[in-house]
């Protein structure tokens, strides 16, 4: 008997009662976790309208959604991301990042972030160009650092499969937060707004590869006056959790 | 002795360094969960019964961006791109892009400081992108699923694209206009709402050789070959419009 057939009988039973048990509670993991093979009923899983001619068994069938669970789990686990990262939005400089952020995961959605970034700043090519062939000198504004914080929401999760062999699980996350951003041209730090969107690639539990597109917004003063700046940088790096397992619980 | 200690302590730091490394190749090279932990899975291949969102089919896709980090023009273009997929994996197809330039805020400035108060005002020589036309090969590493908040199933591909055409720049000023080889290197995300759609997200840089800008006393430097990011959003759609699916 295949293998796959005996563990279906096995399973069929605890699959039915956390099915029961936990649909009510996780009905978007149970569509995101079935085979890609349309339901017997409709594509949306539904039972059929018309069961007459169906045995017991192929109406049971029809019926039941088997939850698997999910590869990685966030709920109260710590997140620390490293990252480095380069400044697209200023062209006169080339701001090359480091940061840190701590994150505390609240719940599989929603978690809490701290983020320091550190910048190294240099003058770009067209910082040269506009110098020396208009002989234009633009204001100075190299930024520092930034520190600051932010709720991120996961609005999608999903997972892929590598050249039709290793499953990746994946989630994207938005964020909404604020801080400070010092710049050269003062030691006092402005105000910022920041929103971000970021992936992360889980190569194991504990360990993804982290993707972020973050806008830092303040208001920078020149001597030609105030003027809103967006600082966008990109980011690529790694985040490890911590604890590096987790248990599954169960309703019961 | 000094020196010693500082071997040692440098020592015992790349040892730290080497067994943090190691620490985490060995989680990244460890099986994936849901293989690991579900003898039922053992033996059996990733994907059953998938959807062959590529193979064997066509996608025409109408396309909307614009360019990244422009000096002095920023380029608002417009275009379309057929695919055929070869494998699920690859794709080969070319893409057609039109459009025009707007003066980037840099560009303003030195207009604006050059220009003799009272006097001549100064208007800089700048190129933009006209068009952009390229033959493509596209690979797909990563195609899967997603839940959009935990609710809504869409399936989701990240491909590369490698391509070569020409552009076609437009300039102003002393500016001539010029036909420069194009290479081309994108990445981008494609999300299927259903068997025949796609709304997708690209990035790509067209390497062009033109002029960016002339000079202060109007004179024109020569061309070089310069990055230019396009961000673009694309709405396709795939022919036949039911896929096959594994058996």
């Amino acid at each position: 008997m295949h293998v796959l057939e005996v563990w279906s009988r096995r399973l069929l039973l605890p699959a039915v009662v956390t099915s029961l048990l936990v649909a009510p509670l996780a009905g978007g993991v149970a569509v995101a976790a079935e085979p890609d093979e349309p339901a017997a009923g409709s594509e949306e899983g539904e039972p059929p309208a018309d069961d007459e001619g169906l045995t017991s068994a192929e109406r049971l069938e029809s019926a039941i959604r088997v939850l698997q669970r999910r590869p990685v789990l966030k709920e109260l686990r710590f997140e620390l991301a490293l990252t480095g990262g380069v400044a697209a939005s200023d062209q006169m400089y080339r701001h090359f990042s480091a940061s840190a952020t701590g994150r505390m995961h609240v719940s599989e959605w929603v978690s809490i972030g701290a983020t320091y970034s550190h910048y190294f700043s240099e003058e770009s090519a067209l910082f040269r160009d506009v110098t020396g062939n208009y002989e234009l000198f633009p204001e100075r504004s190299e930024i520092q650092w930034y520190a600051g914080a932010d709720v991120s929401v996961v609005p999608m999760d999903g997972k892929f499969v590598a050249f039709d062999d290793l499953i990746v699980y994946w989630d994207l996350y938005a964020s909404i937060g604020g801080g400070v951003t010092v710049t050269s041209r003062s030691d006092t730090p402005k105000p910022t707004g920041m929103i971000g969107v970021g992936l992360r690639m889980f190569l194991a539990k504990w360990f993804t590869l982290t993707f972020e597109l973050r806008d830092h917004i303040f208001v920078e003063d020149y001597n030609a006056g105030s003027e809103l700046t967006n600082n966008v940088v990109g980011r690529f790096g790694i985040s490890i959790f911590i604890p590096f397992d987790f248990d599954y619980s169960y309703p019961r | 002795m000094p020196q010693l200690r500082r071997a040692v302590l440098r020592s015992h730091r790349i040892l730290a360094a080497c067994a943090l490394t190691g620490v985490m190749m060995a989680g990244v090279l460890a099986p994936t969960p849901a293989h690991a932990e579900n003898p039922a899975l053992e033996g059996l291949p990733p994907v059953m019964n998938g959807v062959k969102l590529h193979d064997g089919r066509n996608m025409v896709s109408a396309q909307f961006g614009m360019t990244l980090n422009d000096p002095y023009e920023r380029n608002l273009m417009a275009g379309v791109s057929w695919r055929y997929y070869l494998d699920s994996w690859i794709g080969i197809g070319v893409d057609l892009w039109a459009g025009g330039g707007v003066s980037t805020s840099l560009t303003d400035d030195i207009n604006r400081e050059l220009s003799v108060e009272g006097g001549q005002s100064f208007v800089l020589g700048t190129s933009s992108l006209q068009l952009l036309a390229n033959a493509n090969v596209e690979l797909i590493p990563f195609v899967g699923k997603a839940m959009i908040f935990g609710d809504q199933l869409v399936r989701v591909d990240f491909h590369i694209d490698l391509g070569v055409g020409v552009a076609l720049t437009s300039g102003s000023g002393r500016v001539d206009n010029e036909t420069s080889v194009a290479p081309m290197f994108g990445v981008g995300l494609r999300f299927f709402p259903n068997d025949w759609l796609s709304v997708g997200i690209d990035l790509k840089d067209y390497i062009v050789n033109r002029v960016l800008a002339s000079r202060k006393d109007g004179s024109v430097p020569g061309a070089s070959f310069d990055h230019n990011w396009l961000l673009g959003l694309s709405v396709g759609f795939f022919f036949p419009t039911e896929p096959e699916r594994d058996e």
